[in-house]
């Protein structure tokens, strides 16, 4: 209670809620909307390029509904490079700075430059309360392991969790949601996670679900992956998305309460 | 030497000597074993080599022995196998033991790869030909070129001539020295004689011809043989003294063949004659040579560029280099016309030191007059680059009359005279077609290239038969036009210099990134916008959209000064659709939420005045579902000032569809109208079902009478109209009284309040 109560009643701090697109920062955007109209709140949107056309439609959705605009970072701006149709940060990062050698849980660069940093620059020097999603029900840990969840370490950007300080879980989340109008993101059916659809936290459940939702973005996702000097680089460890494809069973999509990952991507 | 009891190891040949010393027949013999054997341990136990005349020295002093019997002793002793004497490296050992007939076996393999035997791989494997570096050269023009070494037997050069492939050198390739192999003296006289004619050859190319015929091949076919018996299982399985004994005569043999070529490649009294363009050279020594060879490159590169970076400045290079040229890539790409491209010239990273030696340092970008730029090939202090800043300059923006293909452009940097390297092309690429590139249409495989990042300038240069590129010819007319359709499609901020065919391209396309999707497909416009459609959906070349589609939709043949403007026309025809979409939801939410029947009243107050009505009182939030609860809340904060019509209409759109006018189709008004009035009846008739309504509802009774008295007016007229209402007002009155008691018996009411 103490440091959202600090944060409500520092008026010279920027107030930004970040979204990812799913259901909790959304919900969150909700909540502070309704619960703090006095507040100045800044909304952000660190766009990776590789969403899914659902997150963007609904994120569109949530500025039309509450009337307020969400601001696109993009990375591609602090790399002084312009932003353009077909132009994505994700693809301008892979070929042009990491040489096509694709991100993984061990080398999960894409959070770094496409998310952290974007968000960093965007605050600058300024101080900011960051209003994060994490539920009063749930134990998520950050971008690195064991380290609580927040958009950035710098000292000058403070975290908030006002679900967890005003002890709301998972019910009242879909409550504010649904409330709303905007309901939870329609990718949910099939998926456990918002971010890129390439996401190698991924599940086969949930790539399955890719490839019946969007073949496209499947037929996509399959094209980054290659063999190289006989060293396969794949989204999945251990197998290519062809040999998803190739699988006769259908996996469950897991529930998305016990997700692999941050939760930066996936809040 | 008691742990040292593997095979060849010193207690083993140990024990192999006091075998030895047990069959000799007598103390002479002992002194020759027992020395052999003490001299091969070396000073630390390693095999050490034992010459014949270093043994002969060691026992000279035995009582007995002169110099012919102890020859005479030692022959005697290796033909009965107690001593072993390899003859190419002059060596005497011990005899280990083995009862194999290596040298046998030996001669059985090399007569059995003969025939198969590719000499010029054995040998190149073996002892790879020399480089030679034209070092003079390469420190005046800070480059690392290089006469790369071949081996060429005479007899398939005097069968081919000067006509053998390797006489000639491809573009990349700085020059060649090819040693030639011969076998006899009559071999090496006439390829002496045909020095004299070399002088038609590739003037890059340098000869070798030995002094001497040597036994190369024969020791080539040698190793290669030992080679293949060490792979024979089955031989070295017999005896584990054979594997050592063959490495050994490998050892040998490549030991020999070193000795023999060294003095074949390098120059020296002994070594091989050097020719150049017919003439011998007069080469004594290896800096001798270095000097004739800078003298061959300074005249076969006399325009090489002088770049400073070694790191770049290759012909390949490494792949973090490859990523720090990337970032300059972008930087020129992108960051064109700030200060030095946007990089921290102070930094210390790769791709700064490339801005700086490659771009900077040379003038090719600098700040001038008028802010940051790129140079004209005549501002240019070194004359060699500006001939090659000149060369791009034609490609990229002289008009295409008879083009050569991409890939010439690189066969000529690369060749005499401007030698330049690979390494450092694509940031020559990437800075020519910013710098020149005014109405360029690059293609790769035949479709405009969407982009232009570093990796397609690394593709152009890698690979540059997949691309064409076209360059049009920019008068001023075609130059204002393209300004203008620029400016149409995207008006964000004013069109610079540069490409102005790839600018119109990311304008047009950031135009389409924000209509609607069924703006490319609706029929809801003129004949002339669908052809738009049509043209837009089908054309992805922006040069043949803005010379041949553009002017053919507006009935010209050719751009003129009005094209520009009708087909500015089409653009918001099109743009209109969303406008239109939002008009019609405009429209109906201001009907349907019209409870003061005024009609030309603004959507926002008629929603709040709406839900005035809709007191926590009036209506239970349990009844209601999502969708209801959603529209109330929007209602209900219509006027604080978050919404105009539009985005009010676009948040009843997003709760309703699902959607955003950017996604409406042709039906979707109709079925906004349907869901807006679905919804709010609902609420309505919640509400007005209620057992005990609200007084707040009675501004939407009052719209409820006014909209059933109208139905009334309409269908009987105006008094008859009103006569039927105070008719249907008795009757309710009466009924009222009845149940209240309030009719009088004599038929009269009372007053009522």
């Amino acid at each position: 209670m103490e440091l959202m109560k600090k944060a409500l009643e520092d008026k010279d701090a920027r107030h930004i809620v970040s979204f990812s697109g799913g259901k909790d920062s959304t919900a969150l955007g909700i909540y502070m909307l309704e619960n703090y109209p006095g507040l100045n709140l800044e909304f952000v949107f660190c766009d990776t390029g590789a969403e899914l056309k659902e997150t963007y439609e609904y994120i569109e959705r949530f500025e039309a509904i509450f009337g307020i605009k969400i601001k696109r970072l993009n990375a591609l701006e602090g790399l002084g490079i312009r932003e353009k149709s077909g132009r994505t940060p994700f693809d301008v990062y892979l070929k042009e700075y990491y040489g096509d050698f694709l991100p993984s849980p061990q080398a999960r660069w894409c959070t770094r430059v496409l998310k952290i940093r974007p968000f960093e620059l965007e605050i600058g020097e300024d101080r900011a309360y960051s209003y994060i999603g994490i539920r009063a029900d749930e134990q998520r840990t950050g971008y690195q392991q064991r380290k609580p969840v927040m958009f950035s370490s710098a000292p000058n950007i403070i975290p908030v969790y006002p679900f967890q300080e005003d002890g709301i879980g998972l019910e009242e989340v879909k409550a504010l949601l649904n409330d709303s109008g905007l309901g939870l993101p329609p990718y949910y059916k099939w998926r456990s996670r918002s971010g890129c659809y390439f996401c190698f936290y991924q599940q086969v459940g949930e790539w399955q679900g890719l490839k019946e939702n969007h073949p496209d973005l499947f037929e996509k996702a399959k094209a980054y992956e290659k063999e190289e000097n006989g060293r396969k680089y794949t989204w999945v460890n251990g197998r290519s998305l062809e040999d998803i494809e190739k699988l006769k069973k259908r996996y469950e999509i897991p529930s998305g309460e016990d997700l692999d990952g941050c939760a930066i991507c996936h809040l | 030497m008691s742990t040292d009891t593997g095979t060849g190891g010193t207690h083993r040949r140990w024990l192999e000597t006091e075998s030895a010393l047990s069959k000799a027949n007598n103390d002479a013999e002992k002194e020759m074993l027992s020395a052999t054997a003490i001299l091969g341990f070396g000073v630390s136990g390693e095999r050490a080599r034992v010459k014949k005349a270093l043994l002969e020295f060691a026992v000279s002093g035995f009582p007995g022995l002169s110099r012919v019997r102890t020859r005479k002793a030692i022959e005697d002793l290796i033909d009965r196998k107690l001593l072993l004497y390899r003859e190419r490296n002059d060596d005497i050992s011990v005899w280990h033991g083995t009862d194999i007939d290596i040298r046998g076996h030996l001669t059985e393999e090399i007569r059995r790869i003969e025939m198969e035997f590719e000499a010029v791989d054995v040998l190149s494997k073996e002892y790879p030909a020399p480089n030679w570096r034209p070092v003079g050269h390469n420190v005046k023009n800070a480059i690392r070129r290089f006469f790369e070494g071949k081996y060429l037997r005479a007899p398939e050069l005097l069968r081919k001539g000067f006509s053998h492939p390797l006489l000639s050198l491809a573009p990349g390739e700085d020059g060649r020295v090819i040693y030639c192999l011969a076998d006899t003296q009559m071999e090496i006289s006439v390829l002496l004689s045909l020095m004299g004619s070399a002088s038609s050859v590739d003037p890059g190319i340098v000869f070798v011809v030995p002094e001497h015929p040597a036994r190369i091949l024969d020791i080539a076919l040698e190793i290669m043989a030992l080679g293949r018996l060490q792979r024979d299982h089955d031989l070295v399985a017999t005896d584990p003294f054979v594997l050592p004994e063959l490495r050994h005569m490998v050892d040998s043999a490549r030991e020999d063949l070193a000795r023999v070529m060294r003095s074949i490649v390098h120059p020296g009294i002994n070594g091989g004659r050097w020719f150049f363009e017919g003439k011998e050279l007069p080469v004594r020594d290896s800096r001798g040579l270095c000097e004739k060879l800078s003298e061959i490159a300074d005249r076969r590169f006399p325009s090489t560029p002088r770049i400073n970076n070694e790191l770049v400045v290759r012909k390949e290079i490494s792949r973090p280099m490859v990523n720090a040229r990337k970032k300059l890539i972008l930087g020129i790409l992108e960051r064109s016309r700030e200060p030095s491209l946007g990089f921290d010239r102070e930094a210390t990273t790769p791709d700064v030191a490339m801005y700086r030696t490659v771009l900077e340092k040379t003038g090719l970008y600098s700040s001038r007059g008028n802010g940051w730029g790129w140079a004209d090939p005549e501002q240019l202090e070194d004359r060699n680059l500006a001939e090659v800043w000149k060369a791009l300059s034609r490609f990229f923006g002289d008009a295409d009359t008879g083009k050569s293909p991409s890939e010439d452009l690189f066969r000529k940097l690369e060749s005499s005279p401007y030698g330049m390297r690979r390494g450092v092309m694509p940031v020559f690429v990437a800075a020519a077609l910013q710098a020149f590139g005014k109405a360029v249409v690059i293609k790769r495989e035949g479709k405009y290239l969407s982009d232009i990042l570093a990796s397609e300038i690394e593709e152009f240069c890698s690979a540059p038969e997949k691309f064409t590129v076209d360059v049009l010819e920019l008068d001023a007319v075609l130059s204002r036009y393209l300004h203008e359709l620029i400016e149409q499609f995207d008006d964000r901020q004013p069109v610079t210099g540069g490409d102005l065919i790839r600018q119109f391209y990311d304008s047009l396309e950031f135009w389409k990134a924000q209509l609607p999707d069924q703006a490319m497909r609706t029929r809801y416009v003129s004949e002339e916008a669908r052809r738009f459609q049509r043209v837009l959906r089908k054309e992805t070349n922006p040069a043949v959209l803005v010379l041949r589609e553009f002017p053919k939709l507006v009935g010209a043949k050719k751009p003129d000064e009005n094209t520009s403007e009708s087909i500015g026309k089409l653009r918001r025809e099109i743009e209109g659709i969303v406008d239109g979409y939002a008009e019609k939801a405009i429209s109906v939410t201001r009907e349907v939420f019209d409870i003061a029947n005024q009609g030309e009243r603004d959507a926002l107050e008629c929603a709040k005045a709406w839900s005035m009505c809709f007191g926590e009182e009036t209506v239970a939030l349990s009844e209601i579902d999502n969708t209801c609860r959603a529209v109330l809340d929007r209602t209900r904060g219509a006027t604080e000032g978050r919404y105009t019509e539009s985005s009010f209409v676009l948040a009843l759109s997003s709760i309703l569809l699902g959607k955003g006018f950017d996604k409406w189709d042709d039906a979707s008004p109709r079925e906004f109208a349907e869901r807006l009035r679905e919804s709010v009846a609902k609420l309505e008739r919640i509400a007005l079902e209620s057992e005990k309504p609200s007084e707040l509802l009675l501004p939407l009774l009052g719209s409820y009478f006014h909209r059933l008295y109208g139905q009334f007016e309409r269908m009987l007229g105006p008094n008859e109209a009103a006569e039927k209402i105070r008719e249907l007002l008795g009757e309710k009155e009466e009924k009222h009284l009845h149940s209240s008691g309030g009719l009088k018996k004599n038929g009269t009411y009372e007053k009522s309040a």
